[in-house]
This record gives structure tokens, sequence and C-alpha cells, in this order.
């Protein structure tokens, strides 16, 4: 590939533990953007098209993938410590414990404040109308919240980039407000530590390395399912406060994570799809031209029921939907704040997330492209590869084994004529053509290099 | 390099097959983003109007650095007044066909918009065969 030697353009927050992992193949098989290939017995990632959606940590059941995370201890560098949540935290409990336990609970592990993300969603639903009304905008407009799905389209359907709203995420519009409001009230910036508790590796990715951004004003990532085992017990012993369920007094939409939290409140023109293989799917209809011109906005999410699925969600995805539906229900809270309440703390300390903040949620800037599917850069070579692809895949089986260590033949093909794989990986291939003896030694060797053993005493 | 498709008439299920292939392609050649969207959204058009109005077609891409060439032939009632068929809006399609949400009149002028160049050519009751173009270089 003509990428090989050039920096990877994607940093990443999956990462395959060597020890763990025996290169099984799952992960191969499941990955979208075709980024896995089993070299010497273990997974590995091709960076440049690793989208960081976490299907193989879904799919490896050897707990061989693992998600980079800051150092919990990091917080205490700081004075003022902020656990920046996402609704989906909440709704990892049921209506038996009350918001206030979980602020609580995130405050007994050592935060000094909590801001719930989707407290920014009518501003981005504001933004998102007046983006609409520009001029030069190409519909239907693909929303920009899920980072995984802006890095399949950089990947897979550079032909869509310009689709994307360039609108930043709530998430980082909720930190901007959050650092503000807390600088308000004299708290010197750099005192200020804001850690997102992150469902999924995407977003990790889009903190640590953002597309379309300078610099994110997330201080650090903490996985959520590092929170939920920190502050379980803690919220499941707290009796006393239990239905107390509240939403913030403003117009915060707590199911705005889930599928359809975006198009809820639009007409029939929007369409919401999750789980990336359905965005796919999609995506190829819309690169088509197959997509009914009345659909104006696409809300497109990797993972299945949203980021109540995200892949560091402990929770089960459905109960947590039906969790988060239920405190959608609830009427905004309207009672004096509580001083001895700390989600009334927090409502009273973090005002309205309001028109004010606008500017910032426009500072998204153009996405570039990052097509990872072609051959080669020039494309008279990228011809001459491609008859190659053909002339091989008249050999090969077509029963995608995944032998090989591709995930499928055309794969292999591909591999083959970019020069990273040789034709005898092919085990099939070798089976039916091997006669004597010696052929035998080599085709033990050739399986060797992919899988690392022959077989499971090696 | 030459990639070689069959089409039935009537096969709306199928409808597409082609040009997703085509694209894939194209993809794997680096072929420009814009260049791309433009070939596939006329191959879309073209493919369908085969399937909706055709019996049946070959489609034939030739693909070189300088240009991309598509050839659409099919068997079938032909085009009686292409100058006609070329205005925005007009339409034979048959009301099962326009139910399926083909048939509004856009198909020939959005292909012609989408090409560098393109060559309908048509005898009734025998078939049409266009030609799609698009230079590269």
């Amino acid at each position: 590939m003509t990428t090989r030697n050039k920096k990877p353009f994607f940093h990443h927050a999956l990462r395959i533990n060597k020890n763990k992992c025996i290169g099984c193949t799952h992960c191969m098989r499941t990955c979208p953007t075709d980024a896995i290939r089993i070299r010497n017995g273990k997974a590995s990632v091709n960076p440049d098209k690793c989208v960081d959606c976490g299907m193989c940590m879904i799919s490896c059941k050897h707990n061989a993938i693992i998600v980079e995370q800051d150092d919990f201890q990091r917080i205490f560098d700081y004075k003022c410590r902020v656990a920046l949540v996402p609704s989906v935290l909440m709704g990892q409990f049921d209506e038996n414990s009350g918001t206030k336990s979980i602020f609580e609970g995130l405050k007994s592990v050592g935060f000094t404040h909590v801001y719930e993300v989707s407290r920014a969603s009518a501003l981005i639903e504001e933004a998102q109308d007046e983006y609409e009304q520009r001029s030069d905008v190409e519909f239907p407009l693909i929303s920009s919240f899920c980072p995984a799905v802006i890095r399949l389209i950089q990947v897979r359907f550079p032909s869509l980039l310009k689709h994307i709203t360039l609108i930043k995420p709530p998430l980082d519009i909720a930190a901007a407000h959050c650092r503000n409001e807390l600088e308000k009230t004299g708290i010197n910036s750099s005192d200020i530590g804001i850690f997102y508790v992150s469902p999924c590796a995407a977003k990790i990715v889009a903190i640590k390395h953002p597309v379309g951004e300078k610099k994110s004003a997330v201080n650090g990532v903490i996985n959520m399912d590092l929170i939920y085992n920190k502050i379980y017990s803690f919220v499941s012993n707290d009796k006393a406060d239990s239905g107390k369920l509240c939403r913030p007094a403003d117009n915060t939409h707590v199911t705005w994570e889930l599928t359809g939290g975006e198009c809820i409140r639009r007409d029939n023109h929007a369409m919401a799809v999750d789980g990336i293989h359905n965005v796919i799917e999609i995506l190829d209809k819309l690169e088509n031209g197959e997509l009914d011109e009345n659909i104006t906005f696409l809300e497109l999410r990797a993972c299945d029921e949203s980021c109540a699925g995200g892949i560091l969600v402990p929770g089960n995805r459905f109960l947590t939907v039906r969790n988060l539906i239920q405190r959608e229900t609830l009427p905004p809270c309207r009672k004096t704040a509580d001083k001895n309440d700390a989600a009334c703390q927090n409502c009273r300390l973090f005002g309205k997330c309001g028109s004010e903040y606008l500017p910032e949620a426009f500072k998204l800037e153009k996405l570039q492209p990052r097509s990872m599917l072609s051959l080669d850069d020039d494309m008279e070579i990228a011809l001459e590869k491609m008859e190659h692809v053909d002339t091989i895949m008249q050999i090969l089986p077509n029963i995608d084994c995944g032998m090989c260590g591709s995930p499928s033949c055309q794969s292999l093909a591909e591999d083959i004529a970019r020069g990273v794989a040789e034709l005898d990986q092919c085990v099939f291939l070798r089976i039916t053509a091997t006669k004597d003896a010696e052929d035998v030694k080599t085709l033990k060797e050739s399986v060797r290099n992919v899988w690392g053993r022959i077989n499971n005493n090696e | 390099m030459k990639f070689e498709y069959h089409v039935e008439g009537g096969d709306f299920l199928n409808a597409g097959n082609a040009s997703g292939n085509i694209k894939k392609v194209l993809k794997k050649l680096n072929v420009d983003p814009g260049v791309l969207k433009r070939v596939v959204v006329a191959l879309y058009e073209a493919e369908v109007n085969i399937v909706a109005h055709a019996y049946r077609g070959n489609i034939t891409a030739d693909i070189s650095p300088q240009k991309i060439e598509i050839v659409l032939d099919d068997e079938g009632p032909g085009i009686p007044d292409i100058g006609l068929a070329m205005q925005q809006g007009y339409s034979t399609a048959s009301t099962k066909v326009r139910e399926m949400g083909f048939g509004a009149g856009m198909g020939l002028p959005n292909i012609k918009a989408n090409t560098d160049d393109l060559k309908i050519e048509s005898v009734v009751g025998k078939g049409t065969k266009i030609t799609l173009s698009f230079n590269l270089a």
C-alpha cells in the first residue's frame, strides 16, 4: 500500500492485547472497514482503515481488545474536577436509583462537579436549524454527532463528506459551557479538569485527536465501565434517595443520545439509522442517488441502539433505552434548588446553555477525505493491480474461510496485489495442490507464518 | 480495463447492482470522489431505465486513467422521440413503475447533467444504446 510509510492518519483508542489474542478471526470478519488481518497468530489492525467503531471488541471472545483511557488519578491534578457524563450513564440505573445518588456517587469517588452532556442538546438543535438555512449545504444533512460515523465516511464514503453538518457535537459544547460557568464563579481555568465519561472508543479518539477541531475542551477521558464499577455500590446502597429520578429544569433531552434522539423533534423528512453495517447500507444508497429526495436529515449512529449500545456501556442497551425514555417523560424540574441535593446544586450552578454558545457550535472545520479503499494513489498502477486481483480471484476458492489471515478471498487477492500477502497463504489452494511430502512441509510452514502454530500443542 | 454486467427488464430487486459494483471498482482505482458521484448517479439512472423500460440489456464499462466510458445496450421498445425524452418531467413509465418510485421523467436529463458526454442511439422496436463518458485527465 502506498500509504505504508506515512505517519498513521488516525489515532486509535482500541488496542489488541497480544497476550490474550489467539487470532480466532472473529474481529477480522466483523470489521466494517476491512482493517484487520491475522499475522503471526495475532490480530493486527491497519491504523489507516480503523474507525474505532468497536465492532471488534464486541466480537472478541477472549477479552483481547482493550480501550485506552486516562489514569483515573489524573483527575486529582485539578482542584475543580468535573465529570462530564452522557445521559446513558444515568440510564444504567432504573427508577429505584435517584439522579442525586448517581451525582453523589460520582462525588464520592473524587469529582467536585457533575455536568450532563445532553444539557447542550437544545443548543445543538438551534444550531442545526440555523445550519439548514445556509445556502452552501448539501441535503440530506448527516449529523456530526457520532465520531465513528464521521470517520467511516472519511474512509469509505469520501464523496459524502460535504453532507456532514459542520456543527460540533454536544460533548464539546457542553465542555465549553461547563468551563465558562465555572470560571464565572472565580475558578481559574487551569484549576478546572473536565473528564468525559465515555460510552465508546470513538468518542475517546474524538477527544484525543479531534477531526475538524484544533483542540478539545475536555482534559481527559474515563471509560464508563470503570466509573460504573466505582459508583455502583454507592448508588445501589443509597436507599434514602429512592424514586427521585429527575430531569434538569432547562429544555434537556435526556434521550438525545438514543436512536431517533435527533429526529424526534423533526418532521418525517428525517431518518435515524443505527448499527454500523446498517449505516453503511444507507450511505451506499445515498452515494448511488437511491435515497428519496424528500429525506433531508440523516441521524446515523454506529452502535446498535446508539450510545446505549456503546462498547463501554455496562448495562443492557434496551434496558438503558427504557430507563432514559422513562426519565424523559418526567416534567422538567420546577422546584427551588435544594442546598443539600447534589443534583440540584449542579442544576443551579450550570445555568442554561444559551445561544451565546452558538458561534462555538459552528467551529467545526471542513472535514478531509481519507479514502483507504484504493489499490494505489496512481490510477494507472491501480488499474494494473486490479487486473492482477482479477487473475488471482479466478483461482481462489471464494469461500472466505479466513485461513489465509485475510477476511475474504477478495481481500487476500487485493493484499497480494498490494504486495503485503502471498498466494501460498491460501490453505485451500495448497491442500488441493499438495501431492508429496515436500509440499506438506512447506504448507505447514505457510500455515505457521499466518497462525503462529499448526495445532494447539505447538 | 473492462467490466460487464447483465440487466434483466422488470427486475427491480437487482436494479442498481451494476452501478454499485462499478462504484466499488472506482473507489479502488482512487477516482476523484466528485467524478465518482457523477458516474454512479448517471449509471444508476441508466441502469434503472433498462429495468423499467427494456426487456434486457448489457452494461459495459471501459475504464482507463484518462476516461470512463460506459455503454448500456438494451433490447427493448426503443425511444421514438429522443428530443422529447430528454425533456425534464417527460415520462412514458407505466403506473406500476411510477408506484415503485421510478419514472418521474428525470432520468435522461439527470444522466446528461452528470456526464461529460452522452450519446443516445435508438431504434424503435429493437432497442436503445446509450454511451456515457466521463473525462478523468
